[in-house]
């Protein structure tokens, strides 16, 4: 399935020069000039143009600033920079798609007077063929910004990791000490049951000491009165 | 012959052979439909070639922005899991905690458990001792009166008796009251020695002792070596003032 959809009208001159007007265009205007390329055939985007695009994007608020790893604002704030970063996206598609259907119709509209050359087809050719490099060297310019945007949210991705990590570290944590409770626990059930019988057996002793105790001292009292009895008799 | 001339060579002969071909085409009518076909694959290759790359760029994007809010969603889960499992960890740590409370009640219940038990059957023992010798006391009391036995052995029994369940009884309060130990039955509670107090070493004084023993070494070596030479020099001198006197008195 192609990216962007077909279009059949033809665009005048006017149109082919016309820039990307949504409010969340990325590629600046106008063209970065070739200080701020690599000195090489290809004249693409400098490492250090990227940085400052990408900078230039954030400060304005079209890249979204990630929202801080809170557990109390998660939901919302989330679901809010979810649906910036797809604004983005569709605002990156939209503007790559613009500047693509002009490119394809002005390359179409190069080559067909190339092919078609005779002495009227000059200024045709010299005109599609300056707007085909300059859409062209837009449309590499675009995706490269969009390359740097994306290597952006990976590294905000992975600074996030550190909070993760200790989150992590967290669990394991939380899980040892569980771990520790539960042996406790397996452990010293076992030796309360045995206390408790331990228990119940001393009450039981006692409890037959106190009978023998009950029964030796009714025997003494018995034992005083045969005496007093024995003595007295005449 | 070097590299670029043959190159050149191969570059011209390939543009002989295109010229001929295109010409061969003019001939036969069929360059226009060659043309028509080379310019169409050529818009679609580059067509397709900037759709790709786009594709490409956004969709990484869009695997960006999964990232993203994969990581998130990873953080409130992880959140979510610590919350939730700080109640059972507070709960375990209540059970662990009360049944290690129950288990040292219990031990502690069983001792005095223990202790009561020894108690009666101490108590129970003195009963026995009354018992005993009331009973004996009642037969010879019997043997008495039918005139078995005479007043003064009675008396002298009845005086041991007492004596006996007396010095019983005492003996048995005495020992629980003060020896024996007051948690365990079985044991013997033995008084805190207070032993002669060790001062301890003065330590700075020592340590000057150790730390100070070379520079010891050193002077008592030199007080040594002063005495052997002081000691040689006596002896050197005297033997000096010998021979001196022993010259003169042969030269007289």
């Amino acid at each position: 399935m192609s990216l962007c959809p077909a279009r059949t009208s033809a665009f005048s001159m006017t149109e082919l020069d016309a820039l990307y007007a949504g409010p969340s265009a990325v590629c600046p205007n106008p063209s970065p000039p070739d200080s701020d390329r690599n000195q090489d055939q290809y004249k693409l985007l400098s490492n250090a143009a990227q940085t400052r695009i990408v900078n230039d994007l954030k400060a304005r608020g079209i890249i979204p600033a990630p929202p801080a790893m809170n557990a109390q604002s998660i939901d919302e704030v989330i679901g809010q920079y979810r649906d910036k970063l797809n604004a983005l996206g569709e605002s990156m598609k939209a503007e790559y798609c613009f500047y693509y259907s002009r490119y394809a119709y002005a390359i179409q509209q190069w080559i067909n007077a190339i092919a078609d050359r005779g002495s009227s087809q000059t200024d045709s050719i010299s005109a599609y063929g300056s707007r085909s490099i300059a859409l062209n060297r837009r449309l590499i310019d675009l995706t490269t910004i969009i390359s740097a945007i994306t290597k952006e949210l990976y590294d905000t991705a992975s600074k996030t990791s550190d909070s993760i990590n200790s989150l992590n570290a967290q669990l394991d944590e939380q899980f040892g000490k569980l771990k520790k409770q539960a042996e406790v626990l397996q452990r010293e059930a076992p030796e309360a049951e045995i206390k408790k019988r331990m228990v119940e057996f001393t009450k039981e002793k006692t409890k037959a000491n106190d009978n023998l105790l009950s029964l030796y001292f009714f025997l003494d009292v018995v034992a005083l009165g045969i005496l007093f009895y024995v003595y007295k008799a005449a | 012959m070097s590299t670029d001339s043959y190159f050149n060579n191969a570059r011209e002969a390939i543009d002989i052979a295109v010229a001929k071909n295109i010409e061969d085409m003019r001939r036969d009518g069929t360059l226009a439909n060659y043309v028509a076909t080379s310019r169409d694959q050529l818009i679609n290759s580059i067509n397709s070639a900037q759709q790709s790359n786009g594709s490409k760029v956004l969709d990484d994007y869009k695997r960006a922005t999964d990232v993203q809010r994969a990581n998130y969603n990873y953080f409130k889960r992880n959140s979510d899991l610590l919350r939730v499992g700080d109640l059972p960890l507070k709960a375990m740590q209540r059970d662990a905690e009360a049944l290690r409370h129950d288990n040292q009640n219990a031990q502690r219940q069983y001792e005095i458990n223990q202790w009561t038990s020894g108690n009666r059957l101490d108590t129970l023992f003195v009963y026995q001792i009354i018992f005993v010798s009331v009973l004996v006391l009642a037969i010879f009391t019997g043997m008495w009166r039918a005139g078995f036995v005479g007043t003064g052995f009675l008396s002298l029994l009845v005086f041991l008796s007492l004596i006996v369940i007396v010095l019983v009884i005492v003996n048995r309060a005495q020992y629980t009251a003060f020896t024996r130990d007051q948690r365990y039955w079985n044991k013997r509670g033995f008084q805190k020695f207070t032993g002669p107090v060790i001062t301890p070493p003065d330590c700075p004084v020592i340590s000057d002792t150790i730390t100070g023993l070379p520079g010891r070494a050193t002077e008592t070596a030199q007080q040594l070596g002063d005495q052997a030479r002081d000691t040689a020099g006596n002896l050197l001198s005297r033997l000096g003032s010998g021979l001196n006197a022993a010259g003169n008195a042969v030269r007289t």
